[in-house]
């Protein structure tokens, strides 16, 4: 197992996690749901059942390196800095899709021609295409700088905040001014906010489904997937028929079947209320749902989970050849893609033992069937 | 002297469709697949109409195409699915995503032909390299065949769809007049070399890192779009034929018209002809108010006008 090496290692990762849970907690100002479970911070370990899957914890990947974004700055006077951040508030940050709440806004600086002046982050940039697209927006909605001869130009700060108040400190000096609040992974695994009990209920539904199949249909491949809201009220229930159409695996049928039911939903709700209801109603792709998985999804599977929103992803067994978020790519949390959902490997011993007994129940069961 | 007039026509097809999209407000990308010169099967996009984010123009397409196997009682079942697409080119309007890239490869496609890079999810070298890595049977994929055509219907509805945005967004494609083409296809991030020479040739060995001219049907040639397509290639698209037949109202001569105006010639050293007056998604929907207040249009066809013309270099139409 990928966590634990040897028995001294798991020591003392725990004795580093309590470390770690107990000074952070210190720091924490509302008592979070997540007191209840261990949290192994250095590993993204829940309870010792949740394993994080992200891209910084991909082999070849350093944290300690820096991700780097272009974003647009501009030169301002003092005085200049009220007119400016409201205008940053108004026009830019409400369309920007990338967060940059982990860099300061300004960074003060002088020299002999302008005196003192400030260096401040506009926007991500991708927002704007050019500085002439900018100055424009500026000279419309921002009387207060002098847009005209206001520099505008692009410059590299990292993407993420440092997971160390160290690192932090050096990406200052080097890039731009950090705010350092905690390394941001340990807010995260935090925030996950897991009900361990009901995420095995969860599991164990799969492997349910996965047992009631195994051996009925010969030919399936014998992998589950399960669509459920983040209050685990299950929606829909998918296997895998590539035997019969070599793309319809399980995730690829699970998204079909949300969709069908968004379909069927939508149709006869219109046809109570004779005329199409508002927008706001509609539900949109698997925004934000929570996918169980027997196994780790493909290239084509990860990516379609990808292009349906969905919030976070559970599987069991990894696929070291075909799998696309621990094995290969990390499409989960992709830079450059545009949705990234939570991906968690399930590394408890119980289920995992349980999946591979299914798994070897229904080879054999298929291989007697064939002879028939 | 590599001839790519075949290629550029079976793109013209999917790139037609791709427009029709358009007209009816769907993204504009789609795709054929073809064997032994026939078309077998044509996607669209269909995200919209089933609410299902990955039903993009490739599987829309690989269904009918196994439709189409079935009728002709091929065995397209499970593995043997990659033997009946050993022969099948798909030509798509832009480079497969990452997840229709992976689907490509477990149907075992022949290779692919596509028109621009998918530049946020390009899974045929973009972002990944799905066609060349991993397990499975790879494929090659060609890209630039229609490519500024391909992007200009993408930049057409993004004008449409972002009249609806607030404020500063709109601001960023108003005008796509003149507007200038990202670079062209870097070809080392998706074909080898001697790849490249396969399937353009020797002659267009410059084209492998050229920046800013476009593969054209043949070297040192231009085109304009009435040039490659082929109006009976596209009516003996059955779907399309459907298509027509569900929508009275619209004609395929006319359609062929507005498609004509929709794109900048290419001149014979690769470049694009900026001076061009083009039609954009505005000028479609008031050509339609026109047509249906006053249906006097005596005149001969524009996309035949040009047609005419073109007898000398490309670019004079």
């Amino acid at each position: 197992m990928v966590f634990v090496k040897t028995y001294t290692s798991l020591v003392s990762s725990i004795t580093q996690s309590v470390q770690v849970f107990r000074s952070t907690l210190k720091f924490m100002k509302n008592k979070n749901r997540n007191t209840q479970v261990s949290i192994d911070f250095e590993n993204g370990v829940i309870d010792g059942v949740l394993k994080q899957i992200r891209q910084s914890g991909a082999s070849g990947s350093d944290p300690k390196i820096a991700k780097l974004i272009p974003v647009w700055c501009c030169n301002i006077k003092v005085t200049e800095t009220k007119s400016l951040l409201v205008f940053i508030k108004e026009m830019l940050t409400p369309f920007d899709e990338v967060s940059l709440t982990h860099v300061k806004r300004f960074k003060k600086e002088s020299d002999e021609q302008q005196g003192t002046f400030l260096r401040a982050i506009l926007c991500s940039g991708d927002l704007y295409g050019t500085e002439g697209d900018l100055r424009e927006l500026f000279r419309e909605h921002c009387a207060g700088v002098d847009s005209q001869h206001l520099p505008i130009y692009k410059t590299d700060i990292p993407k993420h905040g440092a997971p160390t108040a160290e690192i932090s400190k050096d990406w200052s000096e080097k890039y731009w001014p950090m705010s350092w609040k905690g390394n941001p992974n340990h807010q995260v695994l935090l925030n996950a906010d897991f009900d361990v009990a009901k995420e095995r209920t969860m599991v164990n539904a799969t492997l349910d489904e996965l047992e009631k199949r195994a051996g009925q249909h010969p030919g399936d491949v014998p992998v589950v997937t399960i669509i459920a809201t983040p209050q685990h009220e299950i929606l829909t229930t998918a296997y895998d028929h590539r035997d019969t159409h070599v793309l319809k695996h399980s995730v690829m049928n699970a998204i079909q079947q949300i969709a069908d039911l968004e379909v069927q939903r939508r149709s006869n709700r219109n046809a109570v209320a004779g005329e199409e209801d508002s927008k706001a109603n509609n539900n949109y792709l698997c925004h934000n749902l929570h996918v169980y998985t027997t196994h780790e999804p493909c290239v084509m599977c990860s990516m379609a989970l990808v292009h349906s929103r969905i919030g976070r992803l559970v599987y069991i067994k990894s696929m070291p050849s075909t799998g696309a978020l621990e094995s290969n790519y990390q499409l989960g949390d992709r830079d450059g893609l545009n949705w990234n959902f939570e991906t968690w490997k399930w590394i408890a011993d119980e289920e995992n033992k349980r999946l591979d007994a299914i798994m070897e129940k229904s080879k054999h069961e298929l291989a007697s069937n064939t002879h028939i | 002297m590599t001839d790519l007039t075949n290629e550029f026509s079976n793109m013209s097809l999917a790139l037609f469709l791709a427009f029709k999209a358009l007209l009816s407000n769907e993204t504009p990308v789609a795709c054929i697949l073809v064997e032994d010169d026939k078309v077998i099967a044509v996607g669209y996009n269909g995200t919209n109409k089933t609410l299902n984010g990955t039903r993009h123009a490739e599987f829309e397409a690989i269904d009918q195409a196994l439709r189409y196997f079935a009728e002709n009682k091929r065995h397209a079942v499970g593995e043997h699915i990659v033997k009946e697409f050993e022969k099948v080119t798909l030509y798509v309007t832009v480079e497969p995503c990452i997840m229709c890239a992976s689907a490509l490869r477990q149907i075992g496609i022949k290779r692919v032909v596509f028109g621009c890079a998918n530049e946020r999810f390009g899974g045929n070298g973009t972002i990944l390299k799905v066609h060349q890595e991993g397990p499975g049977q790879p494929y090659n994929s060609f890209g630039g065949v229609l490519r500024t055509e391909s992007i200009q219907l993408l930049r057409n509805f993004y004008i449409q769809e972002n009249t609806q945005a607030p404020i500063p967004k709109t601001k960023k494609n108003k005008d796509i007049e003149g507007k200038v083409f990202p670079p062209a296809i870097h070809f080392e991030n998706y074909v080898s070399h001697d790849e490249f020479l396969s399937f353009y040739g020797e002659e267009r060995a410059p084209f492998f890192a050229e920046e800013n001219r476009e593969i054209t049907p043949l070297p040192n040639q231009g085109y304009c779009i009435v040039d490659i397509i082929d109006e009976e290639k596209l009516l003996s698209i059955p779907q399309l034929q459907e298509l027509y037949s569900k929508e009275p109202t619209s004609s395929l001569s006319d359609d062929l018209t507005t498609f004509a105006k929709t794109f900048y010639p290419i001149g014979k050293d690769g470049t694009v002809n900026y001076d061009k007056e083009i039609l954009t998604v505005q000028d479609f929907s008031k050509r339609h108010n026109q047509k249906t207040t006053s249906k006097l249009d005596v005149n001969e066809p524009d996309h035949k006008k040009c047609k005419l013309t073109s007898a000398g270099p490309a670019v004079q139409c």
